[in-house]
């Protein structure tokens, strides 16, 4: 039997080691923070919800959380592009994704709303971790994530070296001087958007097989997902990977050593973590630790 | 019925003039100098935490000793409101300086994370801002003696000696200065200032080569709308009679006024005035139909912020500038 804590940690890093991938690629291929992305990938958690209402196995949810989340991503790139295309800043783009975070927030609302008058339950906070299997005392959604995770660093790398990831790839250089070479811009950065979007949604979809959710959850997310990005590098993938595993663990493991250290009282501090790192990262590593090791290099 | 509409306009014109206070902040800090601040929240809840300490300083003053706090908020505030009734110079100075140590803390605050702030820009600011706003709303909601956890405080009445005209003079005092605050950085906008903060905002290096210290100025605009914004944190708690941390969260405090900015229009004031009017009554109008739709499965209020973000989106799209978008200054010869 492992440590539930363990546990929690390897489920938190892995979940948001996927959700900080998809941050930090749609910040180099639009060059705008999604501030939407973490609501648009928790948002999935519903779609979870809904499948064990009805009497399915939760992991249903997962296929359908990536179509979801990689719709809503789409739709959301292209209103951007629109908004873009009208010659709005970089700021304005941002505060535009807070606008789209803000709409899908009341709507997980109102849904939760009408699943509890279904349903006749409590749904503003929910955990399904009794509904998941269990393989040699361990969760299945370690097992999954564990999965996905190792698939999807796989296929990145893969995807990276067909001519689509070439395209991608001069994209994040140079978008106008990819366009100069007939790369179709937009078309690219559009199925990066929806296949990133999906990916998301899914580590989103296996949240709440372990731990609690609720409607704030996505926008709550927002400022961890960030510290990790930040912290491995906002235009590094390699770098969010690493800052949401880091993140991860350490709002777990971190926080049980302090636990021992100052007492349990520390413990409902745990959101304050990434906000800490994120503002100390943002003040004094701004380029974070990818940024920093490709400047010693001299890259 | 007469009675109960006149409370609705003075509830909405209460809303109104608190929140132009944000919205002027913005102004003069996105507006006007191209400071991106998402963290409004920040200041506000440093003011409310201040005022959970000193609203009951008049404790002191009477020579009672209880944990307002904590466990004796509820016999405090009984104690007080009792004393309160008869007595209208102690709680008026208890405000009074509550408001100028609030004001001296914001300033300093505003200076110190203004400063340390320097080196990021745009989305990056921000988002910094944001974080710092986020982890000061956290720590208040969970450390109790800072302003009484989940819990909140609850205050007394400080106008309780005028009987039934305390919350109109509640009202009056929000009004007032908040009508202050407007024409104070109106004056600023049309200022020779005002026109080198504009400068700042579209070419910073422009500004820098005719010998302007534009860090320094960045600063001092950051410390001085931090004043107001802590400011209007006192002013929410001296309405609402309580300080609960939670309602110093990012949508109500900073969304909200990013939304009445952009609509009313970026760098104009009029425009931020206009924003706020059409957000506040549209606001109130879902608060109070709250009471009217309870035969629906679904609570109501959760329309607030798809509105907040519809409403976004749809003046980013079609009116970018805003309605009252920002005209060119035009010189005095």
């Amino acid at each position: 039997m492992i440590d539930p804590l363990i546990i929690s940690a390897i489920a938190n890093s892995l979940i948001m080691g996927l959700v900080a991938l998809g941050f930090t690629l749609q910040y180099v291929t639009l060059r705008v923070p999604n501030l939407a992305h973490t609501t648009i990938c928790f948002s999935s958690a519903y779609i979870t919800l809904t499948f064990w209402l009805l009497g399915y196995n939760p992991y249903f949810g997962v296929f359908i959380g990536f179509l979801e989340s990689s719709i809503l991503t789409y739709l959301l790139y292209n209103f951007l592009n629109m908004l873009k295309a009208r010659g709005l800043d970089d700021v304005s783009l941002m505060i535009s994704t807070i606008g789209i975070s803000m709409i899908i927030y009341g709507f997980a609302n109102i849904y939760l709303d009408y699943l509890a008058y279904v349903f006749k339950t409590y749904t503003r906070t929910f955990t399904l971790a009794n509904a998941d299997f269990k393989l040699l005392g361990i969760p299945g959604v370690i097992y999954i994530s564990l999965i996905l995770f190792v698939f999807f660093l796989l296929f990145f790398n893969w995807l990276l070296s067909t001519k689509f990831g070439i395209q991608l790839r001069a994209i994040v250089e140079k978008p106008s001087l990819a366009e100069v070479h007939g790369v179709d811009v937009k078309r690219v950065v559009g199925i990066a958007w929806f296949i990133i979007g999906g990916i998301g949604g899914i580590a989103g979809s296996l949240w709440p097989l372990w731990f609690q959710c609720d409607p704030w959850l996505g926008p709550l997310m927002l400022t961890s997902i960030f510290a990790a990005c930040a912290l491995g590098g906002i235009k590094s993938i390699l770098g969010s990977l690493f800052g949401g595993i880091f993140i991860g663990v350490s709002q777990v493991i971190l926080l049980s050593v302090l636990s021992d250290l100052v007492g349990t009282w520390i413990i409902s501090f745990k959101t304050l973590i990434p906000l800490i790192i994120a503002s100390l990262v943002l003040l004094f590593l701004p380029e974070g630790i990818m940024g920093k090791i490709q400047k010693y290099r001299g890259g | 019925m007469a009675l109960i509409i006149l409370d609705i306009i003075l509830d909405v014109m209460t809303f109104f003039f608190m929140y132009l206070i944000f919205t002027s902040c913005l102004n003069l800090q996105q507006g006007m100098t191209g400071l991106t601040n998402l963290g409004l929240h920040f200041f506000a809840a440093i003011g409310a935490y201040i005022f959970a300490h000193t609203a009951f300083l008049a404790l002191r003053i009477y020579g009672i000793e209880l944990d307002y706090i904590g466990v004796d908020n509820n016999e405090a505030v009984f104690v007080l409101n009792k004393l309160f009734s008869t007595d209208l110079l102690t709680p008026i100075f208890t405000l009074f300086l509550t408001i100028i140590l609030v004001m001296m803390t914001c300033a300093f605050l505003g200076y110190i994370f203004g400063r340390i702030s320097l080196r990021l820009s745009g989305a990056y600011l921000g988002i910094f801002w944001l974080c710092l706003a986020d982890s000061i709303e956290h720590i208040g909601m969970q450390y109790r003696p800072l302003a009484g956890g989940n819990q909140g405080v609850l205050l007394p009445d400080f106008f309780k000696a005028l009987n039934d005209y305390s919350l109109l003079i509640q009202k009056i005092i929000v009004i007032l200065i908040s009508i202050i605050t407007f024409a104070l950085f109106k004056k600023i906008s049309e200022s020779p200032f005002g026109r080198l903060l504009k400068t700042i905002r579209e070419n910073e290096i422009v500004s820098q080569s005719i010998g302007k210290n534009t860090n320094e100025i960045k600063v001092k605009i950051i410390t001085f709308s931090s004043i107001f914004l802590g400011v209007a944190g006192v002013l929410v708690c001296l309405r609402t009679r309580g300080i609960f941390a939670e309602s110093f969260n990012r949508i109500d405090v900073s969304f909200w006024p990013w939304l009445m900015f952009i609509l009313g229009g970026s760098g104009n004031l009029l425009g931020s005035l206009l924003g706020t009017l059409i957000c506040v009554v549209i606001r109130r109008i879902v608060l109070y139909s709250k009471f009217y739709l309870t035969f629906l499965p679904v609570d109501i209020i959760w329309i607030e912020p798809i509105l907040l973000g519809v409403t976004l989106c749809i003046t980013l799209l079609i009116k970018p500038r805003g309605i009252l978008p920002e005209k060119p200054h035009k010189l005095k010869y």
